[in-house]
């Protein structure tokens, strides 16, 4: 497979190829007034829903002087249910309001019969849920008149009588939807761990031209009796070998924008930069 | 798609009422065991919800313990269940819960403070708009006058309450220094809460300004609203009540009614 580093991304969409920040309310005021040199942030979806006030204000204020990439964690497109109308909405006002770089939901499903679990839910890997994920997706970049990028979720579970592996699956979903992936490295080696699979393997199979933006985070190790299994928590740095995986990735598919994630317990913006400073020389690296 | 559909309300019936008969067979076990997956799904979506709630009722969390809270939140999460992929809207019957809950007994105060934080949620969220300040009406004619319409800012809200609840809000709030004792039957308090610049503010409102501010909003005339106030309190001072709405920022334009002058 060739590396795609020689086609020089400069940036996807009005997003850098360069390390950004996940945006916290917590950060929102240090932000506004010391204008750290960060290249771009991301922000969640949901979290700026409101009519008005002070949070959508805090967003329009750090829009002025920094790129934005909006990610949704609520829309459900992998849900049964018909895409919920009102989310989709709020979602576009967003996008017309503050023009974000990249917009991206996550590959999973969190409703039915209208009834929210508010968890980014494993779908099972059948033909039937990827034909109806593909409509679900097609549905909703009509709606917000642009391609948007899915996520590769973190999972604790794996349904029977899977038709195809996960990697085979999200890559089927972005050609059959021809929408772009967000490609989570941590999820990936997380799953791989959680499930038994070779993580190489599966950034060996991800389609290049379609992978738009990469996610890194922390992630935890529970115990169950004499077996583990990891959890997406986001609350903690990026370990070592989630690092190394990254770093391959970049190899394999080129320089991407990279988004460091921390949702929980969150710490001050400065370990923030670093963990994305660690992020941009391994972009830098590979340019 | 029926497989899809069946596998859907199969996961969600085993993580909201533990039935999971269905589903268990169609997870991969492995090392560990499909039941033992299920619960980490449903660990994570209680803690979801828990930890909104909790954000937006960090009083009530105070006032009766984490412990307690986090039964709350469960009980809550079983009679009100999400109905959005917006978390930011979870908490809008938490209040209703409460009263369910709490109704005629020593702790139906806790209904209130609910009330009072879920509107303080409201109101950090509504839409912006302009305020109306005293000069714009040095237009409106006497006769006019008799029957302008203020309209309320969208940003505003009111809670009334038989207990303190500003009173025992701001006594137990995170950077509040102690909690101390109070004798919740120590007399009502009706509460305005709006927004001045981006922060919530809260105020204490007379029975019959809030009535009155109340007739402004159901979009009585500014003059019905004062003589439904007045009944109550001959006292009550127009100039007053409008002189403290202009400076709080709670009305946002006006109109005139088609009513007699």
């Amino acid at each position: 497979m060739t590396p795609l580093t020689d086609i020089g991304w400069q940036s996807v969409g009005s997003i850098p190829v360069h390390a950004g920040i996940g945006l916290r309310s917590v950060h929102q005021d240090e932000i506004i007034e010391q204008r750290p040199c960060i290249e771009w942030f991301e922000a969640h979806t949901e979290n700026y829903f409101a009519a008005g006030g002070a949070q959508l204000e805090a967003l329009h204020a750090i829009r002025q002087d920094y790129p934005i990439a909006l990610h949704g964690v609520g829309l459900s497109l992998g849900s049964a249910d018909p895409l919920n109308d009102a989310h989709l909405r709020a979602t576009k006002k967003l996008i017309d309001r503050f023009e974000p770089g990249l917009i991206s939901e996550h590959l999973c499903w969190s409703s039915i019969d209208g009834q929210y679990l508010n968890d980014l839910l494993p779908l099972p890997r059948s033909v039937e849920s990827l034909r109806h994920v593909v409509e679900q997706i097609g549905q909703c970049q009509d709606v917000l008149g642009q391609r948007i990028l899915i996520e590769n979720v973190s999972s604790y579970l794996e349904f029977a009588d899977a038709e195809m592996s996960e990697c085979e699956f999200v890559a089927n979903v972005a050609d059959g939807a021809d929408c772009d992936i967000l490609l989570d490295v941590n999820n990936i080696y997380v799953n791989a761990r959680n499930h038994q699979f070779d993580p190489f393997e599966y950034v060996d199979r991800m389609p290049a031209m379609r992978v738009a933006e990469i996610h890194l985070a922390g992630h935890r190790i529970n115990h169950f009796e004499d077996q583990e299994i990891l959890i997406d928590t986001h609350d903690a740095k990026v370990v070592d070998e989630v690092w190394g995986l990254y770093k391959y990735t970049v190899e394999r598919l080129g320089p991407r924008p990279t988004l460091i994630e921390w949702d929980t317990n969150i710490p001050s913006l400065d370990l923030l930069i670093e963990e994305a400073a660690k992020a941009e020389s391994i972009l830098v690296a590979h340019r | 798609m029926n497989e899809l559909i069946e596998l859907q309300r199969q996961f969600l019936r085993a993580i909201v009422a533990g039935d999971e008969a269905a589903i268990l067979p169609k997870i991969q076990g492995g090392r560990i065991g499909a039941a033992e997956r299920l619960r980490i799904y449903r660990n994570n979506s209680y803690e979801g919800f828990r930890l909104s709630l909790a954000s937006a009722f960090p009083v009530v969390e105070r006032l009766v313990g984490q412990g307690c809270f986090r039964g709350l939140a469960l009980d809550y999460f079983h009679s009100f269940p999400s109905q959005s992929g917006d978390l930011g809207t979870y908490g809008q019957h938490f209040a209703e819960s409460l009263r369910r809950r709490y109704e005629r007994s020593s702790f139906d105060y806790l209904t209130d403070v609910a009330r009072l934080e879920w509107a303080y949620q409201e109101v950090m969220m509504e839409a912006d708009a302009e305020t109306l300040c005293a000069r714009d009406l040095a237009s409106v004619t006497p006769e006019q006058f008799e029957r302008l319409r203020l309209h309320l800012h969208p940003a505003v809200r009111f809670v009334a309450s038989r207990y303190p609840v500003l009173g025992i809000w701001l006594a137990n709030r995170d950077d509040a220094q102690d909690c101390p004792a109070m004798n919740v039957h120590s007399g009502g308090e009706s509460v305005l809460l709006h927004r001045t610049f981006s922060s919530v503010e809260l105020q204490i409102l007379d029975p019959a300004e809030l009535l009155m501010l109340q007739a402004c909003t159901a979009g009585r005339s500014l003059a019905e609203a004062f003589e439904q106030a007045a009944a109550v309190d001959p006292n009550l001072d127009l100039q007053r009540v409008l002189a403290r709405g202009f400076t709080f920022g709670i009305f946002c334009g006006y109109s005139f009614s088609n009513g007699p002058g």
